[in-house]
């Protein structure tokens, strides 16, 4: 039990459209990774983040680290973001706080460590994550370039040792080497500290092979798959379709 | 004509009602800051006191210079001349203590903070919302009230009592000098008068209403700032509500206190 990061039960989300998007049931162990694909960038964050508790669900329940979602009150719910961390499309740095700063301040915050302590670990990150140019990091955001803003999102993500990571598609921006290196940095900490990462991507030969669990969303439809042959074995026409325009076979 | 008053009773109804949800949502923002900052085991943790020595620097000690220069002027203006123009003593003193302690130095003190302070407070915070760096803390499981909020009002609060101390001195110090060096030295007798002549009861006063002036400003600078949501516009429209509603509360507060004073 302890295993089941996310627990969801019939759920699917509320949205400002008329959209009604069909339940889904699934359960995200310790250790996974889980790509929600998909022609649609809306649904796909939508879903995102009603697995995540941050967009309303329409139905269903939604337990979250072992704790159901809709008895959470204003504390609860913050408690609870330090073991999940989220990095969106629009997630931003403090403009005031140095680099160094803005990686160091929720490990602080939550005094997971002493300082000296969340700096070293900051350092590690930063290496293993091929962070050029240290010397930027006593500068503010706005000097630093778009990819060492990016790095330090993603330590800062990881500083406090989630246990559940929602990226929204990640890797659109970067160059391939980029891809690659980032990829095999994030497989490292799902190895290596048991983290469940649940992701949305365009960039889906990336991740397909890697995925522990896949979801497919558009408007009419919400399917799960286990792996990428399970995926290729749908009849569904919208699945196929879009299988067929990434060249997946 | 039952329809012009009709017009002029839902106008000043509608004002009315307005007005007093805004201070209801006001208060009740102001409360739960407060209270999640008061709720925390240790008060002051190492990010809520970096917040709130640097409000303190930037409100109170950066605005000295200002506060010194205009503390000086009104001293020269006002305590110079109202030395000069009484006769008795006591009545000088009293009236020293009524209007520059308890009326000219808390409203300058505020109006320099408002200028100053609550007007970068909201800039600030409503750039944070625009950039949703807000968002961010909450999403990184950091309570803004305790982060952010309650340290710039206390930090405003503490400001305000302490500028309007220095303001309240320097102003009365330097027209008792001026009064001493240019007319008599038999005036600098003023600055043991203007001592014993300041009772409990003014200082209270003077405290309470700094104390008021402090958390309203700090409060209403937070609030609209928060109030930001999407646009960049909206940040110069709230900048210019907070400033217009903080004088506006200054004045009301300074009413009360006045009529019940009497």
């Amino acid at each position: 039990m302890k295993n089941i990061l996310i627990k969801a039960e019939n759920i699917s989300p509320a949205s400002n459209s008329d959209a009604v998007y069909s339940p889904l049931s699934l359960n995200i162990l310790k250790s996974s990774i889980t790509s929600i694909i998909g022609p649609g960038s809306v649904e796909k964050i939508l879903w995102l983040k009603t697995l995540n508790g941050l967009n309303a669900m329409a139905q269903g329940e939604l337990t979250l680290l072992q704790k159901n979602v809709r008895q959470l009150d204003r504390q609860a719910w913050l408690g609870l973001q330090n073991k999940i961390s989220f990095i969106g499309q629009d997630t931003a740095l403090l403009s005031a706080y140095t680099l160094m700063e803005n990686i160091m301040l929720p490990a602080l915050y939550h005094k997971l460590a002493d300082r000296d302590e969340i700096s070293r670990q900051a350092d590690v990150l930063l290496d293993e994550i091929g962070f050029e140019g240290k010397e930027m990091l006593k500068q503010l955001p706005a000097y630093a370039s778009q990819l060492q803003n990016y790095y330090v999102k993603v330590v800062r993500a990881l500083i406090v040792k989630p246990q559940l990571l929602f990226l929204d598609d990640l890797y659109t921006h970067l160059s391939l080497d980029k891809v690659l290196n980032l990829k095999q940095f994030l497989r490292h900490k799902v190895d290596s500290m048991g983290l469940s990462i649940v992701l949305t991507t365009r960039n889906i030969k990336q991740i397909i092979d890697e995925s522990t669990n896949i979801i497919f969303v558009s408007p009419d439809t919400t399917a799960l798959y286990e792996n990428r042959q399970d995926l290729l074995k749908s009849d569904n026409a919208s699945i196929k379709e879009y299988l067929s325009r990434y060249e997946i076979h | 004509m039952i329809n012009m008053v009709n017009n002029i009773t839902g106008w000043s109804g509608s004002f009315f009602l307005r007005r007093l949800n805004y201070l209801i949502d006001l208060v009740t923002f102001s409360s739960f800051a407060l209270r999640d900052w008061f709720k925390s085991v240790r008060l002051f943790d190492r990010y809520s006191y970096r917040s709130l020595v640097s409000q303190i620097i930037f409100s109170g000690i950066d605005a000295l210079p200002t506060i010194l220069f205009l503390a000086l002027i009104t001293g020269f203006v006002f305590t110079f001349r109202m030395i000069a123009l009484f006769d008795s003593i006591a009545d000088t003193v009293t009236i020293l203590n009524h209007v520059i302690a308890l009326e000219l130095g808390p409203m300058i003190a505020g109006i320099v903070l408002i200028s100053r302070t609550g007007s970068a407070i909201t800039v600030d915070l409503g750039n944070m919302k625009l950039h949703k760096e807000i968002e961010a803390l909450e999403l990184m499981g950091i309570d803004i009230n305790k982060f952010l909020i309650a340290p710039r009002i206390l930090g405003v609060t503490i400001s305000q009592l302490s500028i309007s101390v220095f303001f309240t001195m320097v102003t009365l110090g330097a027209g008792i000098l001026l009064s001493g060096l240019l007319l008599s030295p038999t005036y600098f007798k003023y600055f043991s008068d203007m001592v014993s002549g300041l009772h409990t009861h003014l200082l209270f006063i003077f405290v309470i209403k700094n104390l008021l002036f402090g958390l309203f400003i700090g409060a209403i600078a937070c609030y609209h700032g928060l109030r930001v949501d999407a646009s960049p516009t909206e940040v110069p429209q709230q900048t210019q509500k907070a400033i217009v509603n903080s004088i506006l509360m200054l004045f009301i507060i300074d009413g009360i206190i006045a009529v019940l004073m009497i």
